[in-house]
């Protein structure tokens, strides 16, 4: 028999017994939304966590710091190292040798205060230095302008983060502060690309809360701003601006000196920052250095106060981590808090997944039951077709075939089924402000069905229909073509 | 199949108390008889088939050979013994009728002709094959190729038109959609069915059913068309109606036709008649010089008898 008319028979079973058919593919359809949605309820779950991680650092991130001692296991007490292994530029060229490791960067940071509108508001920042070409590596994403890239290098140019623009408080107003954390979707009170130039000082009075351009010989150096992010996705809380680590150290030795040579440092600590203008009005920000130095058994020295990592695959993390601690760095990573966080759930998770399995199991059953009775409704059927001399394995094949259209018509169907209950799922949840294992329902999907889902539950589904037809294929080709023939 | 033969070994003829008798002077008159002796002895006589063949009044080549049949169903306890030693050949282009009563076993016979059921003991052989010893594979394959078959309900597929009811065989050996429509048509049009063929089978009368089963036996030209009890459901015109059609047919392509029935008046168009009482070939009959030929007279004579009733 040719494969399309075995097709074509099984297809006209199908579609003989239209509502047979039609419950038992609602069974399989119920079964394959069960377990894409339980799935996707899992998933959602981890997807949240990693939404809500990824809000405070990417997860295929890792920090690399120096390893100032240890817990001694033994006694508890914490010991210091004597020598320490640097952060520096042999340690980059190593961090990016290892196999894994998608982009390197070395970061300097200093606290810094922006100011703007005539020394009037004024927003604490912190001044990040990296390495201005990584930065498309590590995955910022620009809202306006650009982000910082080779041609940044040695230069005074820098991104901003989304929110910096919120957190401009008046300063002079003592009481009045208006400053707020941005809310998701919501557009920059000024930009901040286009209207505004910027210089960096060294000095900073603090305490009277103003700053006094006037006073002689403060050194102004200008900066450009290139670009800001986008804001980040489950709250935005940063309050970075970007540079070229290169130049946020020269930056610092220059206002430095000048701050020593004309107001002497004494025991008062000194101060970095950043001087926001926009037309003629100039107002100044400062902030304190804290960038670090240290001494190894080497003639290195730490040159960065860290260094971040970027492993191409988070999997892969939790391995890079451990090969950077058996260099003798302190590693730190999200990834390590997600896998603890996705762990506690792993029991819950697996609930969910058996009662899909259970759903399925019984669209299994039902596919089998339906095929039975149908072997029975054709029994005289089918012994005719064998005393005219069909195949077995024809005959096999248009039961096997049927149940798979059965699994497969249903496993199409469940997974557009799935979508619309995921969509309602994620409605009700975000409308209830539900919030689960922690996960705010109103910024991550509870529910969440990646592609993978639907191919494996088209699959899993077809398989089923298969394998539950099998043994009703089987049975019909043991079937006595002569008994079948006799029942009248 | 080998347990059963063994269950028959072990049951020597004093267990055989159950079965029916044996008739010795019902055996004497089939062919080949000679070794019959109650057909009982005889599990071991392996011989070739060929040889045994000695029926003096056919040169032509032996289509179907059977040889020492027996078969025995077991219902619960009892033994029953539907065949009980048969022998017969049948020609290649001849038109055989077994005639006997319901429960002589002349329907086992015919099954065990098509491959349908197995023998206790003895041989089937077709075209010089031994379908007795054929896995189910090899049968469908076998029946595929060479038998056609017509039943007494018809038995067509309920689901299908006409014309895909009689392209089922050719669609079970492979052929082209195409191909086998365009024969169905023209097998249904020889049957007088060419206003029906886009028809299912309820939507038909009965004759009109017999006559789609009988062009779905005939469209893949079988070297055998088996038919048992074909016009049982079927009144007297439409029995000769469907009579005259399949011994047309199976003559005029040199096709061996095998009728299985109890009516005396079906068997008068076979070549050669097979009476069978109890499982055994009680006498055969030389039919072809007072058969009815197609068409003729006692045909129409047959219908009047009947109709003016």
């Amino acid at each position: 028999m040719r494969k399309t008319d075995v097709l074509r028979f099984a297809g006209g079973n199908f579609l003989r017994r239209k509502a047979r058919s039609a419950l038992t593919v609602l069974g399989v359809i119920i079964g394959t939304a069960a377990v894409v949605i339980m799935l996707s309820i899992g998933i959602g779950m981890n997807k949240g966590f990693e939404d809500q991680i990824n809000s405070y650092g990417n997860i295929k991130e890792i920090n690399v710091c120096e390893r100032y001692g240890t817990i001694n296991e033994e006694t508890g007490e914490w010991e210091q190292n004597e020598s320490r292994a640097p952060l520096d530029d042999i340690t980059l060229a190593d961090l990016r040798a290892i196999e894994g490791v998608e982009a390197v960067t070395p970061k300097s940071q200093y606290w810094g205060v922006m100011i703007k509108d005539n020394k009037e508001k004024a927003s604490n920042a912190q001044i990040v230095g990296i390495d201005a070409a990584s930065m498309e590596d590590f995955g910022y994403e620009i809202l306006y302008g650009r982000l910082l890239n080779e041609s940044d290098i040695g230069t005074n140019n820098f991104v901003m983060c989304f929110n910096m623009p919120f957190y401009f408080y008046e300063m002079r107003g003592g009481e009045e502060v208006y400053w707020h954390d941005s809310v998701e979707g919501e557009e920059l009170p000024f930009n901040p690309v286009g209207d505004y130039r910027y210089q960096f000082t060294w000095y900073w009075n603090y305490g009277t809360g103003a700053v006094d351009t006037t006073r002689p010989r403060i050194k102004l150096v200008d900066g450009k701003c290139v670009g800001i992010l986008a804001q980040k996705k489950g709250g935005d809380y940063s309050q970075e601006i970007y540079m070229d680590v290169k130049s946020v150290q020269e930056l610092q030795k220059t206002l430095q000196a000048n701050q020593d040579k004309y107001y002497g440092r004494g025991d008062e600590p000194s101060y970095g920052g950043v001087v926001v203008i926009k037309s003629d009005r100039a107002v100044i920000g400062g902030g304190i250095s804290i960038g670090g130095s240290t001494t190894s058994d080497t003639d290195r020295k730490s040159i960065y106060d860290n260094i971040t990592v970027l492993a191409k695959d988070p999997k892969k993390v939790q391995d890079i981590e451990k090969q950077i601690q058996e260099m003798g760095y302190e590693t730190n990573s999200s990834m390590e808090w997600l896998t603890q966080l996705q762990e506690q759930t792993k029991f819950l998770r697996s609930i969910l997944g058996a009662i899909g399995v259970v759903a399925f199991f019984v669209a299994a059953i039902s596919i089998a039951n339906t095929m039975v009775m149908s072997i029975y409704e054709r029994t005289r059927e089918i012994g005719i077709m064998k005393v005219l001399g069909c195949k077995l394995s024809d005959i096999r094949g248009m039961f096997l075939i049927e149940a798979a259209i059965i699994g497969f018509t249903g496993g199409v169907l469940g997974v557009i089924f799935s979508y619309g209950m995921s969509a309602l799922v994620n409605m009700l949840a975000g409308k209830g402000g539900m919030s689960m294992m922690g996960i705010d329902a109103a910024t991550s999907n509870l529910s969440v069905i990646p592609l993978w889902l639907d191919i494996a539950a088209l699959i899993l589904a077809t398989a089923v229909g298969v394998l539950a037809g099998l043994y009703p294929a089987i049975r019909a080709t043991r079937l006595s073509a002569l008994e079948a023939i006799k029942n009248e | 199949m080998a347990e059963e033969v063994k269950t028959f070994t072990d049951s020597s003829p004093a267990k055989n108390k159950e079965a029916p008798m044996l008739n010795d002077t019902d055996l004497k008159t089939a062919p080949l008889n000679e070794q019959t002796d109650g057909g009982l002895r005889q599990a071991s006589a392996v011989q070739p088939i060929e040889e045994n063949i000695k029926d003096p009044n056919v040169s032509a080549k032996p289509a179907i050979v059977i040889k020492d049949l027996v078969k025995i169903f077991t219902i619960g306890k009892e033994k029953v013994r539907a065949l009980a030693g048969i022998n017969l050949v049948v020609n290649q282009g001849e038109i055989v009728c077994l005639l006997g009563t319901s429960g002589s076993g002349k329907s086992t016979l015919l099954n065990m002709m098509a491959g349908l059921e197995k023998p206790t003991k003895g041989t089937v052989t077709i075209y010089g094959e031994r379908i007795d010893k054929m896995s189910e594979r090899k049968l469908a394959m076998f029946r595929q190729k060479n038998m056609g078959f017509v039943f007494q309900s018809y038995n067509l597929l309920p689901n299908f038109t006409a014309i895909d009811n009689v392209g089922m065989p050719l669609a079970f050996s492979g052929v082209k959609r195409k191909v086998r429509d365009k024969r169905a048509k023209e097998m249904l049009k020889l049957c007088g069915l060419g206003k029906r063929m886009r028809h299912k089978p309820t939507q038909m009368s009965g004759g009109q059913q017999q006559r789609v089963g009988i062009a779905r036996a005939f469209v893949g030209k079988p070297k055998i068309v088996f038919a048992d009890e074909p016009t049982g459901n079927l009144d007297t015109r439409t029995t000769i109606e469907v009579m005259e059609m399949m011994v047309s047919m199976s003559r005029e392509n040199h096709q061996t036709l095998v009728i299985v029935t109890h009516d005396t008046e079906i068997a008068a168009y076979a070549d050669k008649i097979y009476h069978i009482i109890d499982g055994v070939i009680s006498s055969v009959e030389d039919n072809t010089h007072k058969q009815i030929g197609v068409g003729s007279e006692e045909a129409a004579e047959i219908i009047r008898a009947a109709e003016s009733v």
